[in-house]
């Protein structure tokens, strides 16, 4: 079974990246705005990992990535 | 299913401190470029060596150390003459000096008047700083001394320079410098609060994800730093 897991990365430049894993569904795409609003942070880039690829279409053999729908802003 | 996100905190503006074309802008400005007779640059190095003053190849230029290790500038070939690039707030004394030891022993006059250079460096410049509070944090942990005026600018002193930190609105904060030393000095003066800055960004983000974890149903389940100094966070969400 999968646990439900973020993987924070702090960098010592201030920047976040995290890594949403575990959910079934689009569901981790929420935690866009719930990781936004509990680091006072704004989402520059999303993506669905090679995972999601894996996971979403056996037909697909992507190992790479794609951009999702953006809530994501540019300061 | 998986999702990997990139996160800005709002206390950190997405640039780069001062922006490197506007410095390079600046840089120039604060230049004095005086032309010398030398067109060869084995007659340039030569002198420069006989004189006591070192030459060292910096790709087409040549970097000449007049007042020990901090104190530096460049020589560059321009129509076939070697042009120096003074700072303008260089002492101008140091400067008479070297032209009096280039001139003894090249037996014969290598520049024109050189202007007079001493002026302080003072320029505005903007920030990646949005956050006040962390400002204040940053510029105590770099041991400027900083104090927060009603307006909410932050004032502080590092050596002889004043820094003036000014906010309008949501913007950045800019950052105005009077009477810096020099403006290689300056640059190291900025660059290292950014670094303050961005490492206090780093402690505030780490401590809001230790306060906000459990209110979002999630628990920490591990925490390191990395080697690069990187905060790494594992978070099981129930």
């Amino acid at each position: 079974m999968n646990q439900k897991q973020i993987k924070l990365k702090i960098f010592p430049d201030g920047q976040v990246q995290a890594e949403v894993l575990g959910f079934k569904g689009k569901k981790c795409a929420d935690y866009i705005s719930i990781l936004e609003q509990m680091l006072d942070a704004e989402a520059i880039d999303s993506q669905w990992t090679a995972e999601y690829f894996f996971e979403e279409s056996a037909k697909v053999e992507e190992t790479g990535s794609t951009q999702l729908p953006q809530t994501a802003r540019s300061s | 299913m998986s999702v990997c996100i990139a996160l800005l905190p709002v206390a950190l503006a997405m640039r780069i401190v001062m922006g490197k074309e506007n410095f390079e802008n600046w840089v120039k400005a604060q230049q004095v470029r005086v032309p010398s007779n030398f067109t060869t640059e084995l007659d340039l190095t030569r002198t420069l060596k006989k004189a006591g003053y070192d030459a060292i190849k910096y790709g087409s230029s040549i970097k000449t150390h007049i007042d020990g290790e901090k104190s530096f500038f460049f020589w560059e070939l321009v129509d076939d003459k070697w042009v120096a690039i003074f700072a303008k707030n260089q002492d101008q004394a140091v400067l008479d000096r070297f032209k009096s030891m280039l001139e003894t022993v090249a037996d014969r006059r290598v520049f024109g008047d050189i202007p007079p250079v001493a002026v302080p460096v003072s320029a505005q410049f903007p920030t990646n700083f949005h956050d006040g509070d962390l400002l204040m944090k940053a510029l105590i942990e770099f041991g400027a001394k900083p104090i927060k005026r009603n307006n909410g600018s932050v004032q502080c002193k590092i050596e002889t320079t004043a820094l003036m930190f000014t906010q309008m609105g949501n913007s950045p904060y800019m950052v105005e410098v009077e009477n810096g030393p020099n403006m290689e000095q300056v640059y190291q003066y900025m660059s290292d609060i950014d670094d303050d800055y961005k490492r206090c960004v780093q402690t505030a983000v780490y401590e809001k994800v230790k306060a906000r974890a459990t209110e979002r149903d999630m628990i920490i389940e591990s925490e390191e730093v990395l080697p690069d100094k990187t905060i790494l966070i594992t978070l099981l969400v129930s």
